[in-house]
């Protein structure tokens, strides 16, 4: 007992010169595909700004949008486009642009996949490596985002949904075999391990372990994203509650401005994402 | 003849399996105290982890930890050890007996996925408690409950009739009988009890990222967002992140688990000897 | 008194029921039993609720854990209670409590490091398995089976096993037929949390197993546990797809109810004894 309570205030007095000071508290959450970089840029704002501290959570897009609704939450982050309701509620603004790379084991022959392989893979049409381009006999063994996760719904949008010959819009659903992990560096993970292995995720996730392929002939780089060359991405949203006058107003228009300043922009381009100002009000 | 060869079939069986298991056991844990030790240092120790927990070491973490199980363990441990004396000593096998049975026996086995199912929804929603230490300090000492009553009951039912009935026969009542025959001769298995619920609490992940949420800064209250050196380890690890911290938070939690079975298991002793068995 | 305290564990379960139940059975009523449990399909986003391969999934995977972790746990909680010499003894029971204490996630990434990468390479299919889920959680399952086990065994007067040494039992032949039988609560109390413990991890077999929605074909092949499946998708799910995450918890929650009934069916048995 009393090692244990020395122990609690030993560790809460590592942080003894900040928590003495009132703080200003701001309230971030929503997709674990963007939590990392506000993460990132909110540890800087703090560095610069010390009495404000910035709680960032994951909990995933509908999750921070519904928080946002609620009160419970000062912003929201979401990897996907808000739906008409939460739209009609809530203001927001594009902070950047998230490429989506489809990868493979490093010593996978298979360098390039059309969009129309993609889809023919994912809904289990395709199941050979052979049938495009790889060596036969060999299964796929497919990796995705876990249903919810704005990731996957990008993905299905982007890939699996399309206008055929007739006009009509077909959605394909992955195929129940493919095998589902919660994050894109899980997915990284086992993709650099498996020869057979096939996989989505971020753009900047994408290091040397793994190969990002070419999709319908476009190298997926940062720049062909900003160009808007290299098509399959999504923007990541900071959501925001027009109708909540927040006591800590002012802390959360600076930190938004931050996230746009250079020095936010800068951050996000180092972790190869392409930041995107635009505030959409209504 | 038959007897003596099946009797060292059985006692060789028994020697491998036994040592098998451990050798796979200690592997394991070898595996991460070899990879992870370097990692460890002071700063490691003290300095809050930076950039998402790329750099920085886990001193949050460690806070964390500590803010969620001792509240859990101190709510628990009267309710469960009460539990488990009603059960052992005052049963006249009534209704509520069964009753109160069938719930400890049926909370044991309650998923820890589920508690954060209901954690979720019951502190952090319903009570609003949000997404905190004590959320995840509740939702903990409800899921450590069964694990107290349990092995607790256990230690007080073995304790050997024969000593009760000498602390009768020579006039004690009840209370006094308990009191110093079957605490001491239960304290061990009780403790181990407690013990493993500790260690149930500084391991849980999944109800801990449910309830007390995944915020990487120091907690300044119990009402505030935390991770424990698992979730964070689990973060780290899954998503790639830092191997060389993630290996040293695991090595870190091992060395924690070691630690307070240590000082669990020196307290008994010294409760030994007092009792001057 | 006391009584106090264990009304508490009544209450704590019963609110803790209710909740669940509340929360998911308008689901069930929903879909309809017998397509929610028998369906295989599982795509929430588009309205499908069938958990049947999730079913498969646990109840594979734990079977698989139980065959290794029973009988090797048994036979180690034997060891250390009657065959070990003092030192090892001293060594081991500390040892066991720490390997009790580890938690899942280690285990977990244990197996991603080293069993998935062993099983893809040497039996093929991604490694992401039932097979990579029983070799891990019967690990996992040994030293709460173990430490458990061997203070039940230990617990027992040492009359039951003088009298069966003095009638002219081996050491063996008392173990198994005066010992175990007569340490059988605890054993079966230790056997069951084992069980519990497979049946209800989460974080482990999200990472090991594949998370796969499609039936199993094989052992080499991935697959979705009840448990994954809540965590997985509880922190994005909103409205029907929550509701259909409860319905899945109490799916597991009367499996292990089930488990917990038939066990405590054993154990009355064997407490005939005393």
């Amino acid at each position: 007992m009393i090692i244990v309570s020395s122990a609690v205030f030993f560790t809460l007095s590592v942080d003894g010169n900040n928590s003495k000071i009132a703080k200003t508290r701001i309230t971030i959450a929503g997709s674990t595909s963007v939590q990392p970089y506000i993460g990132l840029i909110s540890e800087e704002y703090e560095k610069k700004f010390m009495s404000v501290t910035v709680n960032v959570q994951g909990g995933g897009s509908s999750n921070g949008i519904k928080a946002v609704i609620d009160g419970t939450a000062d912003i929201g982050m979401s990897s996907r486009a808000l739906k008409p309701d939460e739209a009609e509620k809530l203001d927001y603004i594009v902070i950047a642009r998230d490429g989506l790379v489809l990868i493979t084991h490093k010593d996978n022959p298979v360098d390039r996949l059309s969009i129309e392989q993609v889809r023919g893979i994912y809904s289990g049409k395709i199941t050979d490596w052979g049938e495009v381009g790889g060596e036969s006999g060999r299964a796929f063994h497919l990796f995705t985002r876990e249903a919810g996760s704005g990731t996957r719904m990008v993905f299905e949008e982007e890939i699996m949904t399309f206008t055929n010959e007739e006009g009509e819009e077909i959605v394909l659903t992955i195929t129940a075999e493919s095998m589902v992990l919660n994050s894109n560096g899980a997915i990284k993970a086992m993709v650099s391990g498996d020869l057979n292995a096939l996989g989505f995720i971020s753009l900047g996730m994408v290091d040397d372990t793994v190969r990002g392929l070419q999709l319908d002939g476009v190298a997926p780089t940062l720049e062909n994203v900003n160009k808007g060359v290299y098509r399959l991405y999504r923007e990541f949203l900071l959501v925001l509650n027009p109708q909540i006058s927040y006591s800590d107003s002012n802390a959360i228009n600076d930190f938004i401005n931050f996230i746009l300043s250079e020095d936010g922009r800068e951050i996000l381009v180092n972790e190869s994402l392409v930041p995107v100002a635009a505030v959409h009000c209504h | 003849m038959n007897l003596n060869i099946s009797e060292k079939i059985a006692k060789t069986v028994v020697w491998i399996a036994s040592l098998g298991m451990f050798g796979v056991l200690t592997s394991i844990v070898a595996f991460i105290l070899f990879k992870g030790l370097p990692a460890i240092s002071w700063s490691f120790l003290t300095q809050m982890p930076e950039k998402m927990g790329r750099e920085g070491g886990i001193a949050s973490p460690i806070a964390g930890t500590f803010l969620v199980t001792v509240p859990a363990v101190l709510i628990a441990m009267p309710f469960g050890i009460g539990t488990a004396f009603y059960l052992a000593e005052y049963t006249k096998g009534g209704i509520i007996t069964r009753a109160v049975r069938f719930s400890a026996e049926s909370l044991a086995g309650i998923p820890s996925i589920v508690y954060g199912l209901f954690g979720f929804i019951f502190f952090v929603v319903k009570l609003n408690l949000g997404w905190s230490i004590l959320s995840g300090s509740l939702t903990l000492a409800i899921m450590i409950l069964p694990t107290i009553i349990r092995t607790s009951e256990v230690a007080i039912s073995s304790v050997p009739k024969t000593y009760k009935e000498v602390s009768y026969s020579l006039g004690a009542t009840k209370w006094q009988t308990i009191r110093l025959t079957v605490i001491p001769s239960a304290v061990r298995g009780i403790a181990i009890g407690v013990i493993l619920a500790i260690g149930r609490c500084v391991s849980e992940t999944a109800a801990l990222i449910l309830t007390a949420g995944s915020v990487l800064g120091m907690p300044d209250s119990l009402l505030s967002s935390g991770r424990t050196m698992a979730v964070h380890f689990y973060l780290l690890a899954t998503e790639g992140i830092s191997p060389e911290r993630a290996f040293g938070t695991a090595a870190l939690l091992i060395i924690t688990v070691f630690f307070i079975n240590v000082v669990a298991n020196t307290l008994i002793e010294r409760l030994f000897k007092r009792v001057g068995r | 008194m006391f009584l106090i305290f264990a009304l508490t564990s009544i209450s704590v379960l019963a609110v803790i029921t209710g909740f669940i139940f509340m929360q998911g059975f308008p689901l069930i009523a929903d879909v309809g039993l017998r397509d929610f449990l028998f369906g295989t399909t599982w795509e929430p986003t588009r309205g499908q609720f069938g958990i049947g391969a999730m079913i498969a999934g646990s109840l594979a995977v734990t079977f698989g854990a139980a065959l290794i972790g029973i009988p090797v746990g048994i036979c180690c909680s034997i060891f250390m209670a009657e065959f070990a010499p003092g030192i090892v003894r001293k060594i081991f029971r500390p040892a066991i409590q720490l390997l009790a204490g580890i938690p899942s996630v280690v285990y977990g990434f244990w197996g991603i490091m080293f069993v998935v990468p062993f099983i893809r390479n040497y039996f093929g299919g991604p490694g992401l398995s039932i097979l990579a889920g029983s070799i891990v959680l019967g690990i996992m399952m040994l030293p709460t089976i173990i430490s458990i086990s061997e203070v039940a065994i230990v617990s027992l007067s040492h009359t039951y096993k003088e009298g069966a040494l003095a009638l002219g039992m081996t050491h063996w032949q008392t173990i198994l037929a005066v010992q175990l039988p007569a340490a059988k609560s605890g054993i079966v109390a230790g056997v069951i949390l084992g069980l519990g413990r497979a049946l209800g991890e989460t974080m482990a077999v999200i990472m090991i197993l594949g998370n796969a929605t499609a039936l199993p074909e094989s052992i080499l092949s991935p697959v979705r546990t009840l448990t994954a499946n809540i965590g997985l998708e509880m922190g994005y799910a909103t409205g029907v797809h929550r509701q259909a995450l409860f319905a899945t918890g109490i799916v597991l929650f009367i499996i292990i109810m089930l488990l917990n009934i038939i066990a405590q069916h054993l154990t009355n048995r064997g407490d005939m004894i005393e």
